[in-house]
Parts: structure tokens; sequence; C-alpha cells
């Protein structure tokens, strides 16, 4: 998030998309809800399915799935011809702006119309309130990241953003929810294959040199393998062992059949879990870890705050920390390791990372949950980012052009599946599957399909169906809802033993790699 | 813009508009209360702040009062004690104070307030009348419960709902002595309730309390609190956690950054799989379709031998790891460098895109 939580409830316009946020992330939702109800806050939702927040909002958008560059673009052909963007904030923080108007002219709200659904008359009104509210805040989750054009639709949003001089100030900004409590730390870090800790890219030789000096090693030059592509590697056999760390790629990956395959062509799989996952099910090696009140550590959220995690007891039922079982491992791989605490690793995380230099063991300790960057130990940290300027200097408008998702209804699978999480689960379900009461309010799955489609199937509300996608099937009970519109489905991907991930699209974005998971084209057949 | 006042003969620096009863609270000036929470908007039904300020006709209640220049307040003589020990007493009479075994004895505000004013039965001047109301309780909840006789009718709780939670699922229903909470039209279950207890922490006695998790719970029995990160989503609630003999049994939210004391049903009633049977109890080994139970030695052991061997036979890039969301920056940090120093592979990612 560019800004912080507490700004949401402050901001005089919110436009959220892409994400049911009563249900993934509850609490953020609370700030939404008081900006509407307590302060006056126009609040404009643009989903597939018409969210419990849809009544909260002066205006609902319901877009089919996929189409979002369309209507983003036609916001802003919308706000261009009415003279409603900023063009003090574009003349001095901007460049660029001159390459997306060509693109933008195209869609006007008739054409906008046509490929979203999205009524001409709503589009316009919806555009006048974002452009004419003086702090306008983009929310946004994975319902704008999960698609093959994910990059391109957050560039949109980044480009809405500017046009209306959205960004860098308090309360205004372009606010992704993160889904998992450490999934922002975990990026921080470097967990991923092309950037070292603190987004230093691997294939910068410069950047790489400061780790190796500091590691007193040469690393590995080559971005590495995502976690689609390390799959798709382990199935022609060029991955031959993995080592997976409290994660469970059998039940959150796209195109499970085909996950499936690739694990079991790995010669040695080793899961690191708290539970005998579906993943954990297909290892040669389990190692037990201890669950986060076993431990002590940090997580970085939405926000970018860095929050204390401690423990409450000892790592149960023999279990060891993620940390104490990595240091064992190295140990025993011959390796030097000066590490004996969380409080070790801050302490040189302190000195690599730079937007964490002044988060320090004894600051946390003391109560301070600081939002980064933090520079040094006397910094405050960050409220909101880009306050004046980009990180890269001016921010840059990228023309984006609509293309359609990569697989969309026909005659033989005529729906448009969209996946996502419910209130009451958690991912994979590894956790809460396992809290009696959560159980009770949500325990098995389901497909959220319309009352006319319902009709057409001749099924009844909580009938046992069949959905079936180029894929795989999946039988789970039929449940009429009033939030997808007709001919598109919902189903949440929580439960193993009707994984929604059978039926997804492993189709990724071509620049972030990420698998379209909103948008798949299914048949439902009555048992 | 600051303001001088004056509470009791004392000289007090305060904002303009501040509310009253927190000043006091603030400068160290006793004033009960019992519908006031710091997080909602000032209600002023309990009438236990009922306060003396010159030029104000009549008793003003300090929680809806908001300071001036020159405010001059008397908030304790002995007329106000006598009035709020009558308030308190009645208030008593309608209550279900059988706090022998209720769940919220030694950390209920009413218990707190009738100690302090020395309402035990001899003292009351009203008989207990709560018995003879109609009882209403709700048990329909998976997470909570609800019992009408230990109800004082603050309104925390339908406050906390709307105005903290934005629901406004709880509200009122009949008048008078017979008032009582009541969920959406009839029943919690199935009212829209998202289970987020904010009731439960907001409610000042022990009308709506948690189900127990293990076994009944009262604060009193507590061991130990611990204060950290939600586990869940990416929002990061502050937490406290509750244990006894070594269990998570309650969670409250804590008043900090960024979620103010907010919960939802899973940070707040979601953390018995800590203590879930289906834990892993050791390293196992898969030996053809089953697993067997190893010690920590030899899974390490097994470990470094077939690593080092794929590593030697494929090349680093044969290795891959898969980072986790859910473990702490330090656990990644280390898990990163472990990947590309020791095993040489930029081979690693974790679920962000899923």
């Amino acid at each position: 998030m560019t800004n912080s939580l507490e700004e949401l409830e402050y901001a005089d316009c919110i436009l959220l998309t892409g994400s049911n946020t009563t249900e993934t992330h509850p609490v953020t939702a609370t700030f939404i809800k008081r900006a509407v109800l307590l302060h006056g806050a126009k609040l404009i939702v643009v989903d597939p399915r018409e969210i419990e927040l849809a009544k909260y909002a002066n205006i609902y958008l319901q877009p089919r799935n996929g189409t979002d560059v369309a209507w983003i673009n036609g916001m802003m052909h919308v706000i261009l011809k009415e003279g409603l963007h900023n063009k003090k904030f574009i003349e001095e923080r901007t460049e660029g702006f001159e390459t997306i108007i060509p693109i933008i002219e195209k869609f006007t709200p008739e054409k906008v119309e046509e490929i979203t659904g999205i009524p001409r008359e709503k589009l316009i009104e919806a555009a006048r309130i974002f452009a004419t509210a003086k702090n306008g805040s983009i929310v946004y989750a994975m319902g704008i990241t999960q698609h093959i054009t994910g990059t391109d639709n957050v560039l949109s949003l980044a480009n809405l953003a500017m046009i209306t001089g959205n960004v860098g100030k308090e309360f205004s900004g372009v606010n992704p929810l993160r889904g998992q409590n450490n999934v922002q730390g975990a990026c921080d870090m470097g967990c991923l294959p092309s950037f070292l800790p603190g987004y230093a890219r691997v294939e910068d030789a410069q950047a790489r040199k400061r780790f190796e000096d500091f590691y007193g090693v040469p690393l590995p030059e080559k971005a590495g393998l995502t976690v689609v592509e390390m799959m798709e590697a382990a199935i022609e056999g060029k991955v031959k062992a993995m080592y997976v760390v409290g994660e469970n790629p059998l039940l959150t990956d796209p195109n499970i059949p085909h996950v499936e395959k690739a694990l079991k062509n790995l010669e040695f799989l080793v899961v690191q879990d708290m539970f005998m996952t579906e993943t954990a099910k297909c290892a040669d090696l389990v190692l037990p870890s201890a669950s986060f009140a076993e431990k002590e550590g940090t997580f970085t959220n939405t926000e970018r705050r860095v929050l204390p995690v401690r423990p409450a007891f000892e790592p149960l039922y023999g279990s060891k920390t993620d940390l104490e079982i990595i240091s064992l491992l190295w140990r025993a791989m011959g390796g030097e390791i000066r590490i004996s605490s969380s409080k070790d690793v801050l302490d040189e995380i302190n000195r690599v990372v730079p937007s964490y230099r002044g988060i320090t063991y004894e600051r946390i300790k003391s109560g301070e949950r600081i939002q980064w960057p933090c520079p040094d130990v006397n910094h405050p940290g960050t409220k909101y980012l880009h306050k004046d300027v980009f990180a890269r200097g001016k921010g840059k408008f990228h023309p984006v052009d609509f293309i359609p998702p990569n697989e969309l209804p026909d005659e033989e699978y005529p729906f448009l599946l969209s996946t996502g999480r419910i209130m009451f689960h958690y991912h994979t379900g590894s956790m809460t599957r396992k809290v009696s009461s959560l159980e009770l309010f949500a325990p098995e799955p389901f497909v959220e399909i319309s009352d006319k489609d319902l009709k057409r199937l001749n099924v009844k509300d909580g009938e046992m169906v069949k959905v079936i996608s180029r894929r795989g099937e999946i039988t789970l009970r039929a449940k009429r809802s009033e939030r997808v519109f007709e001919g598109s489905v919902f189903i949440p991907f929580h439960y193993a033993e009707a994984s929604a991930n059978i039926l997804t699209n492993d189709a990724l974005d071509p620049i972030s790699k990420i698998p379209e998971f909103k948008v798949a084209a299914v048949r439902i057949e009555k048992i | 813009m600051e303001v001088e006042i004056t509470i009791d003969g004392k000289k007090i620096k305060a904002q303009k508009n501040e509310n009253l009863l927190r000043v006091a609270k603030k400068n160290g000036i006793y004033i009960p209360s019992l519908c006031y929470y710091e997080k909602i908007s000032p209600t002023g039904v309990c009438r236990l702040c009922l306060v003396k300020v010159e030029n104000m006709r009549g008793l003003v209640p300090a929680c809806a009062t908001f300071v001036t220049d020159g405010m001059k307040v008397i908030a304790n003589d002995e007329e106000l004690f006598e009035l709020r020990r009558d308030i308190l007493d009645m208030l008593l009479s309608e209550h279900n104070a059988d706090c022998i075994a209720c769940d919220k004895n030694g950390s209920c505000e009413l218990q707190d307030l009738a100690y302090r004013f020395g309402l035990e039965l001899k003292n009351r001047k009203f008989r207990p009348l709560w018995h003879e109301l109609e009882l209403r309780r709700d048990e329909s909840s998976y997470v909570l419960s609800f019992d009408s006789s230990k109800c004082v009718k603050c309104q925390r709780c339908i406050k906390a709902c709307y105005e903290i939670q934005g629901k406004g699922v709880l509200s009122f229903a009949k008048r008078g002595m017979e008032t009582y909470l009541v969920a959406g039209f009839g029943t919690w279950k199935d009212s829209e309730c998202d289970a987020c207890g904010e009731c439960v922490q907001a409610c000042p006695v022990g009308a709506i309390v948690e189900k127990p998790v293990f076994e009944r719970v009262r604060a009193i029995d507590v061991e130990k609190k611990v204060e950290t990160t939600c586990p869940y989503c990416g929002v990061g609630c502050q937490i406290e956690l509750w244990v006894k003999e070594g269990k998570i049994v309650k969670v409250r939210g804590l008043d900090e950054k960024p979620n103010n004391g907010s919960l939802c049903v899973k940070g707040r009633f979601g953390f018995s799989f800590v203590h879930s049977e289906e834990r892993l109890k050791s390293p196992l080994l898969r030996e053809g379709n089953q697993f067997k139970e190893i010690g920590w030695d030899e899974a390490i052991r097994i470990f470094v031998e077939r690593i080092k061997e794929i590593k030697e036979k494929y090349g680093p890039e044969s290795i891959a790891v898969l980072a986790s969301a859910k473990i702490t920056n330090e656990e990644n940090y280390l898990l990163q460098k472990f990947t590309r120093v020791v095993l040489g592979t930029n081979n690693i990612d974790h679920c962000a895109r899923l």
C-alpha cells in the first residue's frame, strides 16, 4: 500500500476493485465502512461479484471478469473529455502522459459498455465522482492482479491515480491489499527468484556485488524460477528436488493435476509444515515446524508496518521453529553460520536492507510498530509513499490496451469461473479447517450460481453438481447467490475435497507470472 | 486550542471540546462510568458520570460534555456519590448478580463499581428484580453467547457493531425494564453477524461472552498474556493471546495500530489449530506409500545427503525452494540466504501470486 490502513477512513472517495474486503481483509473493511457511514466518503465498488461492500457503495459497477483495463481506460476517457484531470500534478510529477492519450481516446463509454457490460451512464458517473474527490484512494487485491493482464490492470490503476493526482499524499494512493500475514515481508526479504533482499535485482551485477561482498561468496547470476515455472521445470525433469516451507502448492496453484504430476516427478520433495497438508502427503521427507505462537520474529503487513511476533510457549509436539530448522540444515550442509536467534537475523537485515535499516530489534521490543522505509534508528517510519517525488523520479504513464482473458466461455464450457476466499477460512484451510467453530460456519465447499442459471440447469439450491473445466472436474454443492451475475460462478479455494484449482487455468501474466485464477471457462452438470 | 477548566477545585489544562470524562480521567480524577467506551460516540445512558457544571442546568453526563474555557465542574461530592450509588443499586436490581459462576467474575466493570460503592446485598435499597423479567438467552452463534439477565443496556455492543465494525447487526427490542438486546431480527445465527467479536470485547459485563474453546475460562484464570501479531491475513492485527496451562484460551484485540482493538472471526476465534492433535509430531520419511517417524538428526542427515547428491549430479539449478508468506521475516531472510549461498540457486519463490 502506498498509504496506511488508517488513512482509508479519511479518504473522500474510495475506488474499491477486485477485493472482497469484508471477507478477505475484514478489519480493513471496517476502515472503509466507517469512511462511508461516519465520515461521508464516497465509495465506488467495481467487481464482477456484488460483494457486501457494494451495499455500502454510492455506485456499484459490475464488469465481466477480466475486462478491467477497459473500464479503467473508460474512466480516464471520461475524465479527460470532461477536463477533470489534474493538470498540475501531471505536469509536475509525471512523464509520458501524451503516450496514453491515443489509447484512452478509443475507450468511449459506449465501447466500454460493449466490452465490460457496465452501463455507460454508470461509468461516467463513477469517473466524475472519483475525479472530483479531494482525496481519492484506489484499493485493490487479487481480483485485479490474478489475470494474464494483471500487470496491465495495475498499470492502468496507476495511470488513473496519476491523471487525477491521487497519489503521493495523505489519504490518496494506490493500495493493494496483500493477502497473507507476511507476504509483504517475504517479498521484502528477497524470497523471489529475481530479487535479493530489499528488491535488489539478481541480474544487476552491482546490486549483486553488494550482497556478494557481505555474504563473502559469489551468488548465482541468473534469475530463478517462479512457483508455476518450477512446476513446469519439474515436469520437464529440470528441477529434481524441492524444499517447500509452509506452503501448500497442491491446493493453491492453478491446474492442480499438472502440479501433482510435477511433484510426483521430483526425485526428492521435502515439506516443512505444521500439518500433513496435501503437499506434505506427496513428500519424501516431512519436517514438523512450529506455529506462530511458538516463535519470535516479525511480520510485515500490507501497509509496510513491521510487527512483533512473540512466543506464547515453546514449540509444541516436538516441532522446531523454521528458523531453527533452517539453521540446522545450514550447519549440516557444511556452512558456517553465526546466527542463533531471530535478533541476530534482524540485525543482519538492518545492515543489508536499506528500507529496514532503522527497524531494529530494540525498537520492536520497546513496542514500536514502524512502517518502512525507515532509513535510520531515529526515523519514525513512512506513513505514505511517493510524497513529493516517486521512487524513479517522475511517475511514468504506461499506455495499456485491452486484452481479453486467456480462456472465455464457449458452447462446451459456458460459465465464467472465478475463485477466491471466504471469511471463515484461510487460504488452503490447513489452519482454519482444524478450528471447529470456523468449520461450523463454513463446513463444506460450494459453488455460487445465480438463480436464473440454477433454474436453467434444473438444479435446486443445495443440490450437488459437477463443475468441469478443461483441466479437471470437482463435485460440490450448488448455492443460490445474488452476488454472481448470470453466466458466472464463484468457488472458494479452501477445500481440498473439491479443490477449485483443479479447474483453474494456469495461463500466466507474461511479466508478473501470476496465474489467471479469476477467469476460467467451466461447465456445470446436474448429478 | 488549549483551555483551562476546574474540576473539584483543581485547575486543569485541556483541549477545547475535549470530552470532560476523558479529561478528568487523564488528570487522575475519578468519575464512574459504564456506558462510556472510548472507541464509540458518547451515549450518556448509564448516568453514572453525572456531574455538576456551573451555569449548566441540572446534572450533566461528563461523557457527553465537551470542555470550554473556564468551565467549573464538581465531579465528586456527597450528593453525587449518593445519586451514583442509587443508580448502581437500580442497575443491580435488574442484574443477575450470580457472580460466583460468571465468566466475567474478576474482570466485570459492574462488579468493580458495586464493590467500590459498597453495594453488597445488605446495603441495597432495591430488591432484586431480574428474575422476574423474561430471560432471553441466545446461544445460536457458534462463537458467543448472550444472556439478557446480565445485560446493563449500556449500548456499547450496539454502537461497537455499527460505529467500529460498520455492521449494525445489534439493536434493542421492547421498552423500559423489558428492553433486551437482539441480533438481526431474532437470533444471532440468522443475523448478518460476521462473528468478529467486537461486541464481546466491548461488553463491560458478562452479557456477551465467548463460547469456550477448550473449557470455561475467566480472565482471572489466565496465567500469561502475550502480545503478538495475528497470523492470518495481511492486515497484521495486533492481538493478545491469553494462555492457560500452555494453551491459547482467549484472544483480545490490542488497542494498537493497525487494528485498534478490532479483529475478525478468525483472529478472535481461530487459534485452536495450534493445539490440534493433527499437528505433526516428528519428522517423517517416506517408505513406499507409508511414512515412518524418524528423529531430527536422521531427518537432517537425509536432507543433506539427498540434496548434495542431486546438486552434484544435476547442478544447483535442479533445486527449487518455496519460502512462505506465513513465516517470519527473519526466517524468510535466512531461507533465501541459505538457498542462494548454500544451495547456489535463485530458484526461490513463495505464494505472493497465489
